[in-house]
C-alpha cells in the first residue's frame, strides 16, 4: 500500500511553475469561437502613413507571425474585411471614465460596442482620455462580453490616429509586433511583466516570435482539445479538478502497476 | 474536463486487457532527462533568441512487449514534466506524455514511433499583478482556476544500449503535423533498463 500513496503523493507535487501572464478582465472570458476574424473601419487613418488595406495586411501578419503560430491554442485569427462604422469609432474615447482601457476599471463606450469579432480602427480622440500622451499607441479591450458564460461576443482596437502619434515613426516590424500586442489584449489577455513576452507594456528592440508567457496565456484562454473536439475547458472550479485529476492520474498508475507486479509474479 | 479522465480510465481497462493477451512484459525502462517545449518558436530575452534549448526536468517510464515478430516491440511511455524554480507561484503548469510506442530494434539501436497525447494542465490561484500600463502603472487579473490543452502527437524515438544502466534517448513529440501550427518539443533522456 505504500507505494501507493508514494505516486498519489508524487503526482500531487508535480507541477512546474511558470512565467504569469494576466488578463484583460476578471472572468477569464474569450471568445467562444475556434475563428476570430479581423475587420478594420473603413474611415481613413489620416496620420498613420498607410493606407487601410496596408494597415489590415499588417495586422494579418501579425497574427500569422504570433498568434496563429501556438500549437496548443485552439485559436486562429482571420483577415476580416475593411468595413463601415460610425463615425464615433473615429473620435470617441473607448472608455466612459477615465481610465487605462486593458483594465477593469474601464467602462466600455456603449457607444463602440462591437458585435462580433474583432475591430480595428483609426482613432483621433480630442478628449485626451484614449491617448494621454503620443507615447501611447493604441488601446484594446474586449468590449462586449457576456459575463455569466464568459464569452467574449466582439472586441475594439483603436489605433492613436493623431497628429503626433509615434507609430508612423516604427519601422515595419515593429508595427507587426505594436499590433500583435493590441489583438493579443483583444482576445482577453493583460500586460505581462517580462521583457522577452510579446504583452510586456512596451515594445523590445527585437520582437521575432512568443515569449513562454504569451504561449501559456493563449493556451489557457483557448486551450486546444484534440481529438474530441475543440470547446474551451476553462474551469474556475481548481480544487475540484485538482484532486479529480490527481485522483485520475493516481488510478491509472495503480491499476497498471499493480497489473505488472500481478504479470511479474507468475514470471 | 471530466471527458478526458473517463477516456483515460476506459483506455486504461482497454489497454490491460489488451496486455493480457501479450506475452510477458520483456523489459522495463526509467528514465530521467530534459524537454525542450516548442523549439525554436518560443522568444527568450529581449534580444529576440529563441529557445531551441531550455532546461525543463523530465521523467519518463515505459515497458517493452515483445511482439514475437522480429525485433519488433510494442512499448508504452509515460512522461512527466517536473517542478522548476518559480518566477510566480500563483500559476503553475504541468505537463504529461504518454505514447504506445512501436519499437523496432536493430543491434543496440532502438526506434520508435506511435501516436502520443500531450496534456498541458494548468492551475492558477486569481489575484491581480500592478504591471506597468502606457504611461503609468495599473493592476491585471491574474486568471483564477484551471485549463488544460490537450494534443495528439506524432512521436519517434531513438536509443542507443551502451549499457542497462546507460541508455541515451531522444525524443520528439511533433504537435500538428498537418498544419501550420506545427512544433516540436524533444526530449534528452538517460533511460535504465530495470
Amino acid at each position: 500500500m505504500s507505494y501507493q500513496l508514494l505516486i498519489i503523493f508524487f503526482l500531487l507535487m508535480l507541477s512546474q511553475n511558470i512565467f504569469a501572464f494576466t488578463l484583460s478582465n476578471s472572468v477569464a472570458a474569450a471568445f467562444p469561437e475556434d475563428e476570430v476574424t479581423i475587420n478594420l473601419a473603413s474611415h481613413s487613418c489620416d496620420n498613420l502613413g498607410i493606407s487601410n488595406e496596408e494597415l489590415l495586411d499588417l495586422a494579418m501578419e501579425a497574427v500569422d507571425k504570433f498568434w496563429n503560430l501556438v500549437p496548443i491554442s485552439r485559436l486562429t485569427l482571420k483577415r476580416g474585411q475593411i468595413t463601415n462604422v460610425d463615425s464615433a469609432f473615429q473620435t470617441d474615447s473607448i472608455c466612459t471614465n477615465d481610465t487605462s482601457s486593458t483594465t477593469g476599471d474601464c467602462s466600455p463606450n456603449s457607444d463602440l460596442k462591437v458585435s462580433s469579432n474583432i475591430l480595428i480602427s483609426c482613432n483621433q480622440d480630442s478628449s485626451g482620455k484614449n491617448f494621454q500622451s503620443s507615447a501611447i499607441i493604441a488601446v484594446s479591450i474586449p468590449n462586449n462580453i457576456s459575463i455569466s458564460s464568459r464569452d467574449i461576443n466582439g472586441a475594439l482596437i483603436l489605433i492613436n490616429d493623431t497628429e503626433d502619434n509615434i507609430f508612423k515613426d516604427k519601422d515595419r516590424e515593429t508595427q507587426i509586433a505594436i499590433l500583435a500586442h493590441e489583438i493579443g489584449h483583444a482576445i482577453g489577455l493583460g500586460h505581462s511583466k517580462h521583457e522577452d513576452s510579446l504583452m510586456y507594456y512596451t515594445t523590445v528592440s527585437t520582437r521575432d516570435s512568443l515569449g513562454e508567457d504569451d504561449f501559456d496565456g493563449i493556451a489557457y484562454l483557448y486551450p486546444m482539445n484534440q481529438p474530441f473536439g475543440t470547446c474551451g475547458t476553462i474551469s474556475t472550479n481548481r480544487k475540484n479538478n485538482t484532486l479529480f485529476f490527481s485522483l485520475m492520474l493516481g488510478a491509472l498508475l495503480i491499476i497498471l502497476i499493480n497489473y505488472l507486479i500481478k504479470r511479474l509474479n507468475f514470471k | 474536463m471530466r471527458k478526458i479522465f473517463i477516456f483515460i480510465f476506459i483506455y486504461t481497462i482497454y489497454i490491460s486487457n489488451a496486455l493480457s493477451s501479450l506475452p510477458l512484459p520483456s523489459n522495463f525502462h526509467i528514465g530521467v532527462g530534459n524537454i525542450t517545449h516548442f523549439a525554436g518558436e518560443i522568444q527568450t530575452d529581449e534580444e529576440g533568441t529563441k529557445n531551441y534549448f531550455e532546461l525543463n526536468p523530465y521523467f519518463n517510464g515505459s515497458i517493452d512487449f515483445y511482439l514475437r515478430i522480429q525485433n519488433l516491440y510494442v512499448s508504452p511511455s509515460l512522461g512527466l514534466t517536473l517542478p522548476l524554480d518559480a518566477k510566480d507561484e500563483l500559476i503553475t503548469r504541468f505537463d504529461i506524455f504518454f505514447t504506445p510506442y512501436l519499437i523496432y530494434t536493430w543491434r543496440n539501436l532502438s526506434m520508435g514511433v506511435g501516436p502520443g497525447i500531450a496534456v498541458t494542465y494548468y492551475l492558477t490561484d486569481g489575484g491581480t499583478q500592478t504591471l506597468r500600463n502606457g504611461t503609468s502603472s495599473s493592476d491585471f487579473f491574474m486568471p483564477d482556476g484551471s485549463s488544460y490543452t490537450q494534443n495528439i502527437t506524432l512521436n519517434l524515438s531513438a536509443k542507443i544500449k551502451v549499457a542497462k544502466i546507460f541508455q541515451p534517448k531522444i525524443e520528439t513529440f511533433i504537435y500538428n503535423i498537418w498544419n501550420n501550427k506545427r512544433a516540436v518539443s524533444y526530449v534528452i533522456s538517460w533511460d535504465v533498463q530495470l
